[in-house]
């Protein structure tokens, strides 16, 4: 009695485990479905990414740019915490990761539209945030956690490979730093540098190694004014290298009312160092009065030796009526010049213009409207054609341009919040 | 016959001198808390009155002879004690809480709490006589109540977070006994407080009367402490999971009935070494020859391993009462402490800190003057308070740990944990803060009161570490120059009853003026020391009625405009990754809130109470942070947010000893304006972080006379349910991203309290997450799991 009991038991203990098994099996082939099914990606169409009003971030795929005057509505977009983009590469995006901790993501769009993650590197220092794709098998970043190191990474991949050692590089006031952006130019990386938390220096500093090698070359500087520190801001992707294969390091200037202008400086195709003859400075040639605020944004070259870029262009009369009360700008207070700064940060006083790089000269584009000079979105390219955001009171839209004529149309509108960027994930960088 | 003769000739003296005594007696809780309004019947005398606002009763011309005085009270057992009056006496009465419904009475007594509840502005007061004996914070006692949402950011000690009818944040204003909390230099915290070290928790909904509020937006909370008036010592120790203990000792001697000296302490440890599950974790990856390879992150269960917190507090108060030039002064000194380790940033990261830690002390004295004129008719109370905080900051490590607390091979050359640079930050902050109350009766339907509250903060300090301003070619710590800020805030109130007392009114008027200083972040390069100064003026003002349909049954409602001034932070940074905005204005915010209340007895062993508000609310000039490129943030005035919601409380008491109640809150907060026409889309969204819907269920069971005479054994049980809600704006829950979206959390807390009353100890038990439940903080930070704690109370009273 006891023996069939036992075997009884033993029979259903069995059974229940061959259940477990089957199931187990089943679900584990469902999951590998599942996850054959993600890998299939978008590889056309655009990422719109904007910041709601409370600071996170919606973002929208969309398979095909609306005709003329149409409209792309973000609001339904996904959420996530942020979504900071600094490069696009082989139909992917490279962000940091957008849940808010430390590290970047690589995001690319399913075949349902979604965007998701598809890899990982993450970074001990959670404000590390720049990174950038120099082709399909390699990328850099910067921990910011590890002092005047580069890691390269296998953007397939997502491992890293090396490290480009630059601590040789000197850094004014040798205080702690970081690096603000990456340019590529053949084998070799130049690295601009700033202070750990954005501290500006009184030069723009750039530290320049060998990707293959990881070891380090040199540096060079743009000078400034000796006493004014130069504001810096990193392009998008790589837009700063132009046909001949001269590299463009642009910074703002002083945008603290010092009157330093941005400039546009170069690295020539075969130098290491900044031309100290080359000293582009489009604010001040489009407008020679512009003394609070001659600063340029947005640079992107396009070509024929030519780039575009935003352009502060003039004074509000408000601020001109406070310069005038003063009985002039040396008469300025503290707050006034405050004053005066917010007016110019805020006020639709800046114009996209054609740089031409080589004969340094500065051209409006006609068609689109004025913007604020930290104007949002970033541009991109379709079909051979420019497009600039231009974020005013009246609208959110992007414009295109036709480089020859030097005018832009309107193309579509953006709604639903707030635009950050959009990128074609047809295109590198 | 010597003896007898002249006892004969002393009678007719003694009768002469005194036929008439005056009884005078004072009623208090077991836990030292004097009772107001409850009824004291002198049977066969025909007299009977209640107690005042101290717990105090009085009947005069009471000839000799033996009475017997009973007493009764809401929530408490009726009792009747024998007395011979021979002479005035001066009595003592401690009456036991009980949930029986009062049987007899034909005054009912009531609780502070349960007055207060019954104002015209609208006032939750939480008593928490019924949970002293259980091992909890003041934030578990708010959990339970209505329209109050309490997170923190980790275990006992860290960051709460307070969300109450929707606002949160610095909208919400935090007092200990009537002073900003912040007074204390955050040495004091509302999760540091154990519960019985509290005799009420006053939640303040829309309108804050003129003598509590401050510059809250839409309301506030009010920590009242103990304030034994017996000769009395009190003690608790309890001990918990997670290594945690809290210790109470309050004690009070009255050398007679002008003079006392009183001493209330606490103390809390615990490791907050709890366990959660699925966190992301970071591990270093090295290839065969020990070279770095990679980062890579996995999903484990980790348990926290630094997040050790201390606090304690301690304070000594002198009382002198029933002076000619004082009804009342109080003169204290405490001193504060707290520690903590840090354990994460805002996020769980895949990254735990591992060393940042931060710790002050706090030193504050107290005076309190009270007294009255003209019959009564006048009072005044002034109270002020010097505080000197000295804190610490430490985040300056090259150390970088992952989940399982060990530190990793490589450093960090940040240098820091949490702060995008290392930081030491030593601080001394002064505060002082001043009210004064005038409130004049001006006949008995009629009442008129002033108050002033002013308040200056100057915060000075060094970091060897912090950043660095170049002045005239000089490298300035910029903490070193103090930053200052003053506010005043000025009321006037009349209150006016109507319809033989049905109707009450109340107008109120407030005027807000700030002013501070502190050195501009921005300035490059300056030769002369860059000071900001800041001031502004602003009026609030409201209005509140009630209406008593009938005895258990009213209405009532308020509207206000009300008043937030910026903080020092969101004005002048912080000196790290927040910049400065000068230009910051005031939140503002309409209110209207409007409820009725129902409160009777159903039979003789049935009581009903039931709660309905409602409120709306516009939010103007909202402070959020805003983000200024990858890098930093800043404080900036923008959207306007429409809020609306309705709370129902009810308790029913059943047979006796049967409590069950229910909590139910409704709320909507939806962004209605924004400050860019791009934002737009934002517009009837909900505001991010905030649930909608939660409610929580109870039963209290109490056996009374259990195992002895008068031991009693109490079995709660409390349900919590919060709804799912988002911690990023989205515009549809069901779409929104998973990952970023809080489920519903199922929380069930249990426990357990065996008194034994005579001998003046209680043991309880108590479970919090008793399924085991995934529970979340604030920005989905987990709470632990099952967790459990024992404490012990012993009170020694001199009867």
């Amino acid at each position: 009695m006891n023996a069939i009991n036992k075997k009884s038991k033993w029979t259903k203990l069995n059974l229940v485990a061959v259940a477990l098994v089957v199931t187990c099996t089943v679900a584990c082939d469902k999951d590998n479905d599942t996850d054959n099914g993600t890998t299939e990606i978008k590889t056309s169409g655009f990422v719109i990414n904007g910041l709601t009003s409370s600071e996170t971030a919606t973002v929208k795929y969309v398979a095909e740019l609306p005709a003329d005057g149409g409209t792309i509505n973000i609001a339904d977009g996904q959420d996530f915490v942020r979504f900071w983009a600094t490069s696009v590469y082989d139909h992917a995006l490279y962000i940091q990761s957008p849940d808010g901790t430390a590290g970047f993501s690589k995001m690319v769009v399913n075949a349902d539209g979604r965007i998701v993650e598809e890899g990982i590197i993450p970074t001990i220092n959670n404000t590390s945030a720049q990174l950038m794709i120099k082709d399909s098998e390699t990328g850099v970043f910067q921990d910011r956690a590890v002092q005047g190191k580069i890691s390269v990474f296998n953007p397939k991949t997502m491992q890293v490979t090396r490290t480009i050692d630059l601590t040789e590089g000197p850094v004014p006031g040798n205080i702690v730093h970081r690096y603000q952006s990456f340019y590529f130019r053949g084998n070799d990386i130049f690295a601009v540098i700033r202070g750990l938390t954005g501290e500006d220096f009184n030069t723009i500093v750039v530290h320049q190694g060998d990707i293959n090698t990881g070891k380090y070359i040199g540096w060079t500087e743009r000078i400034g004014d000796g006493s004014s520190p130069i504001d810096y801001y990193e392009p998008f992707g790589q837009q700063s290298i132009d046909d001949q294969g001269n590299l463009y390091i642009v910074d703002a200037g002083n945008i603290g009312g010092t009157g330093l202008p941005a400039r546009v400086s170069k690295i020539a195709a075969g130098s290491n160092s900044i031309d100290a003859d080359y000293k582009f400075e489009p604010a001040k040639i489009l407008n020679a009065q512009n003394v609070f605020l001659p600063c340029i944004y947005k640079f992107a070259t396009i070509g024929n030796g030519k780039a575009v870029c935003v352009v502060n262009s003039e004074t509000p009369q408000e601020a001109i009526a406070i310069v005038q009360a003063a009985g002039g700008i040396q008469n300025l207070t503290r707050e006034q010049i405050n004053e005066i700064f917010y007016i110019l940060a805020t006020a639709a006083s800046a114009q996209w213009c054609i740089l031409d790089l080589n004969a340094q000269t500065v051209t409006p584009i006609g068609g689109i409207p004025k913007v604020g000079i930290f104007v949002n979105g970033t541009t991109f390219t379709h079909n051979g054609n420019i497009y600039l955001p231009a974020v005013t009171t009246q609208e959110t839209a992007y414009y295109r341009l036709n480089v020859s004529s030097g005018t832009a149309v309107k193309a579509f509108n953006i709604t639903g919040a707030t635009l950050n960027g959009m990128y074609n994930i047809a295109n590198n960088n | 016959m010597k003896r007898l003769l002249l006892s004969l000739l002393l009678i007719p003296i003694t009768l002469f001198g005194q036929d008439t005594f005056t009884i005078k007696g004072k009623i208090s809780s077991q836990y030292a808390n004097p009772l107001a309004l409850i009824s004291v019947k002198l049977e066969a005398s025909g007299k009977s009155t209640q107690t005042n606002d101290n717990g105090v009763f009085e009947f005069k011309n009471v000839k000799a002879g033996t009475y017997v005085v009973s007493i009764s009270g809401v929530g408490f057992k009726s009792t009747k004690s024998t007395i011979n009056v021979d002479d005035n006496l001066d009595l003592t009465f401690i009456l036991q809480e009980s949930s029986q419904a009062i049987q007899d009475v034909n005054i009912i007594g009531k609780s502070k709490a349960m007055q207060l509840s019954e104002q015209a502005i609208n006032i939750n007061a939480l008593d928490v006589s019924k949970v002293v004996d259980l091992s909890l914070g003041a934030e578990e006692v708010l959990r339970a109540s209505t329209g109050v949402v309490v997170r923190q950011s980790g275990g006992l000690g860290s960051e709460p977070n307070i969300n109450l009818n929707g606002l949160t944040g610095e909208a919400v204003r935090i007092y200990y006994d009537g002073i900003p909390m912040e007074v204390y230099g955050n040495a004091l915290q509302l999760n540091t407080v154990p519960v019985d070290a509290l005799q009420r928790i006053d939640v303040y909904k829309g309108v804050m009367p003129i003598d509590v509020g401050t510059d809250a937006l839409g309301g506030g909370i009010n920590l009242i402490p103990v304030e034994p008036t017996e000769s009395q010592l009190r003690a608790s120790y309890s001990v918990g999971s997670f290594n945690t203990h809290r210790l109470t000792l309050n004690g009070n001697k009255n050398w007679n009935n002008k003079t006392s000296l009183s001493i209330s302490s606490f103390y809390n440890y615990s490791d907050n070494d709890y366990t959660m599950r699925n966190i992301r974790n970071n591990v270093e990856r090295f290839d065969e020859n020990g070279d770095f390879l990679n980062i890579e992150r996995e999903y484990i269960d980790a348990r926290r391993f630094h997040d050790q917190h201390a606090s304690s507090f301690v304070e000594a108060a002198l009382s002198l009462k029933n002076r000619g030039w004082a009804d009342r002064l109080v003169l204290s000194f405490s001193h504060s402490y707290r520690f903590d380790e840090i354990q994460q940033g805002k996020f769980i990261d895949g990254i735990a800190v591992g060393e940042a830690e931060s710790k002050v002390n706090g030193l504050t004295q107290r005076v309190d003057y009270r007294k009255k004129f003209m019959d009564d008719k006048l009072s005044l109370r002034y109270f002020g308070i010097l505080s000197n905080a000295f804190s610490k900051v430490n985040d300056s490590t090259k150390f970088v740990y992952n989940w399982t607390g060990a530190p990793f091979k490589r450093y960090n050359d940040t240098g820091s944990e949490i702060f995008s640079s290392p930081t030491a930050r030593g601080a001394h902050d002064l505060g002082t803060s001043h009210r004064l109350i005038v409130n004049y009766q001006m006949s008995p339907n009629t009442a008129v009161k002033f108050s002033d509250f002013f308040s200056y903060t100057r915060i000075k300090g060094e970091d060897p570490f912090g950043i660095r301003l170049s002045i005239d070619g000089q490298q300035l710590d910029p903490n070193t120059i103090p930053s200052k800020i003053s506010r005043n805030i000025v009321g006037v109130e009349l209150e006016q009853l109507f319809f033989e007392k049905k109707l009450t009114a109340i107008g109120f008027y407030k005027n807000y003026k700030y002013a501070g200083e502190s050195i501009d972040l921005r300035t490059s390069s300056a030769t002369i020391l860059p000071i900001r100064k800041i001031n502004d003026t602003q009026n609030g003002y409201g209005a509140a009625l009630k209406y008593s349909i009938l005895p258990s049954l009213f209405v009532r409602g308020s509207v206000e405009k009300a008043v937030r001034i910026p903080t020092e932070p969101e004005i002048f940074g912080d000196f790290l990754v927040i910049l400065p905005n000068y230009e910051l204005k005031p939140e503002t915010s309409d209110n209207i809130n409007a409820g009725i209340s129902f409160s009777d007895h159903l039979g003789e062993e049935a009581y009903l109470s039931i709660k309905i508000d409602g409120f709306l609310r516009n939010q103007k000039n909202l402070i959020r942070i805003e983000r200024v490129g990858i890098e930093n943030a800043r404080y900036i005035n923008q959207a306007e947010v429409d809020g609306k919601g309705v709370e129902f409380s009810s308790r029913l008491t059943i047979l006796k000893s049967l409590d069950i109640s229910a909590n139910l809150t409704y709320q909507s907060n939806k962004i209605a304006k924004v400050g860019k026409a791009a934002d737009n889309a934002s517009i009837g969204r909900q505001v991010p972080n905030i649930p909608n819907f939660y409610y929580n269920l109870g039963v209290d069971y109490k056996i009374e006379d259990i195992f002895r005479s008068q031991n009693s054994l109490r079995l709660f049980w409390t349900y919590f349910y919060t709804d799912r809600f988002s911690i990023n704006e989205v515009g549809n829950l069901d779409t929104a991203s998973p990952e970023y979206i809080v489920p519903v959390q199922h929380l069930h807390n249990a426990g357990a309290t065996y008194s034994l009353v005579n001998r003046g100890l209680s043991f309880s038990f108590n479970v919090q997450n008793a399924l085991n439940a995934e529970i979340f903080d604030n920005f989905r930070i987990p709470r632990p799991g099952f967790n459990c704690a024992f404490k012990i109370n012993y009170t020694l009273s001199k009867k």
